[in-house]
């Protein structure tokens, strides 16, 4: 991951202009292809998994008394009104045939541009009906990152005529880098503001496992009312909850730490969805962009070059 | 900045109450109804800032319900909101920062995502750090961050349901929406309210029958009642119910 993107043109050497160098550099450093390939496909994959499982709730809005309709902020701005009758059902099979196709690689940035702003639409009527949550937005803001980039050059199924933009999926570009670091410095700050907003809202105190034990009793679940009564045990985790999230910004700085980090964070909600029901289920796929795919390539680069038949004697 | 209206048959619910806070500094120099257009009270109301509106109780209802406490004027400590501060800046001058590097010659693709992506990042802290979550899908993420002291009950609503035929049937806290705790986290404080809760009542008896429609036959009266669980010192859950309201009131 070393920046390899020079400054374009000729900027004066202003303080501004600095920092503008240094965050170029950093943002559109080139990653290789693959890994947005992969991410592609991480998305598409929570999507149909969304379309699965939860959609169904989306099209039950239609049943529930506009009355109970609170637009969220954006709506309000855009005059969004309640979703209307049969449009929630109409657009189920239209996302699931582009879910598809993205997840296939064809017109993959067609596909993610409307499958984003169709999710994004989708969540917003669920938060307007019921509370915002929290688990929700990533998902939609990758789908139209993978909209700007060139998520379909790599990784997909070859269509005859898309040959010419297809990508090796080895080289580096630049292109990759930054939805790669998007979803990446995303998910450091989701976790470093919910740390945040335990130390304003409650400060150290919070680690004492109270308040863990009040969510788990209210959630209900059997493994969450045996856990609330080992008030040791909920101190421990919360504790660590509070601290692993505010250092989590760390793993941008130091990718070692990520072999701590992530299968932590992965460990940490399915610990969360079976003991509190609270499922960040199309959130952490995206911890997986953590993985750098750097070894494997060169690993295969290697390969290749070792199966790479030598120059033949001239026969000559 | 349009609300979109929604017919309620019984007309609007009411009023909301008033949390008149301490100390008022620059919102409520340009307040007075005269001077600030209701557009911009409202702003400032679903974003949390009311020092002294009434806080709009029954709109932009969030997971962690921090606005029916206080402001986060008030509740976010000053460097915090300094860096918000800075972070809105940024966000602001960012696009006037990028005219200056294309008139210098730098290519429009790297300018527009270099760009983007500032914007996007200083958002996405302003309102993390202003705990906001009105702004969806850039939300602060204040979730389960109150501290809740040992010991203190936890309420859990739960609806019954009398058929035409006279059955009592228990309504899953998941009828309406997918998270249990959503239906109840919207309409048991306005149950709890004599004046509005036999309209709440009403839309969420229709809302139950329209859900059933298909499969049960309809429900005529609904009743609701919160448990109360608490955690003993031995580790026991110990539960108690209390009613709250049945509708329409004859069935009682």
């Amino acid at each position: 991951m070393t920046p390899t993107v020079p400054p374009a043109g000729s900027a004066p050497p202003g303080l501004l202009a600095r920092w503008w160098t240094t965050w170029d550099r950093w943002w559109l450093a080139p990653l290789p292809m693959v890994s947005l390939g992969l991410l592609r496909l991480v998305a598409f994959a929570t999507l149909l998994w969304y379309l699965g499982s939860e959609y169904a709730w989306v099209v039950r809005l239609e049943t529930v008394d506009p009355w109970f309709y609170r637009p969220i902020l954006v709506f309000h701005l855009l005059g969004v009104g309640p979703i209307p009758e049969g449009l929630a059902a109409a657009l189920r099979p239209a996302l699931v045939v582009c879910a598809i196709l993205g997840l296939l690689g064809i017109f993959a940035r067609c596909c993610a541009a409307l499958c984003g702003l169709a999710y994004l639409y989708s969540i917003g009527q669920v938060y307007s009906f019921t509370n915002v949550h929290h688990g929700d937005g990533l998902l939609g803001l990758v789908l139209l990152v993978l909209a700007l980039s060139p998520c379909g050059a790599t990784l997909a199924v070859p269509t005859p005529w898309s040959r010419s933009r297809r990508a090796d999926w080895r080289r580096e570009s630049t292109g990759a880098g930054w939805p790669i670091r998007f979803v990446r410095v995303q998910i450091a700050m989701v976790y470093f503001l919910a740390g945040y907003a335990k130390l304003v809202l409650s400060g150290p105190i919070w680690m004492d496992g109270t308040s863990l034990q009040h969510y788990l009793i209210l959630r209900g679940q059997p493994i969450g009312y045996w856990l609330a009564s080992q008030p040791l045990l909920c101190a421990a985790l919360s504790a660590t909850t509070f601290l692993w999230e505010l250092t989590f910004p760390l793993v941008l700085f130091w990718p070692r730490l990520r072999w701590a980090y992530v299968p932590t964070a992965i460990v940490f909600h399915l610990v969360s969805q079976h003991a509190l029901g609270v499922g960040f289920m199309y959130f952490w796929p995206f911890l997986l962009v953590y993985i750098d795919p750097g070894p494997l390539v060169r690993w295969w680069q290697a390969r290749g070059i070792r199966l790479a038949p030598g120059p033949r004697p001239s026969v000559s | 900045m349009c609300r979109p209206t929604i017919s309620h048959e019984d007309g609007e619910l009411p009023s909301s109450p008033t949390i008149r806070l301490p100390f008022l500094n620059f919102i409520s120099t340009v307040r007075g109804d005269s001077h600030i257009c209701p557009e911009l009270s409202w702003l400032v109301r679903c974003l949390g800032l009311d020092r002294q509106y009434s806080l709009d109780v029954h709109g932009y209802c969030t997971h962690t319900a921090l606005s029916l406490e206080t402001s986060r004027l008030d509740l976010v400590p000053l460097p915090a909101l300094l860096v918000a501060g800075l972070a809105l800046g940024v966000a602001a001058a960012t696009p006037v920062a990028a005219a200056g590097r294309l008139r210098r010659g730098e290519p429009l693709s790297r300018v527009a995502i270099s760009s983007g992506l500032m914007t996007f990042v200083a958002l996405q802290l302003a309102a993390g750090l202003l705990l906001l979550d009105a702004t969806w899908p850039l939300t602060g993420y204040p979730m389960y961050a109150p501290h809740i002291p040992g010991g203190a009950d936890v309420e859990v609503l739960l609806l019954e349901g009398t058929t035409i035929e006279g059955q009592q049937l228990a309504i899953p806290a998941e009828s309406l929406f997918a998270d249990p705790l959503d239906l109840q986290a919207r309409v048991l404080p306005l149950l709890r309210d004599p004046d509005v809760q036999a309209v709440v009542a009403k839309h969420l008896l229709q809302s139950l029958n329209r859900e059933r429609q298909a499969t049960a036959v309809p429900l005529v009266a609904l009743r609701g009642s919160v448990e109360r669980r608490s955690l003993t010192a031995g580790g026991e859950v110990v539960r108690a119910v209390e009613p709250v309201f049945v509708y329409p009131t004859e069935h009682r």
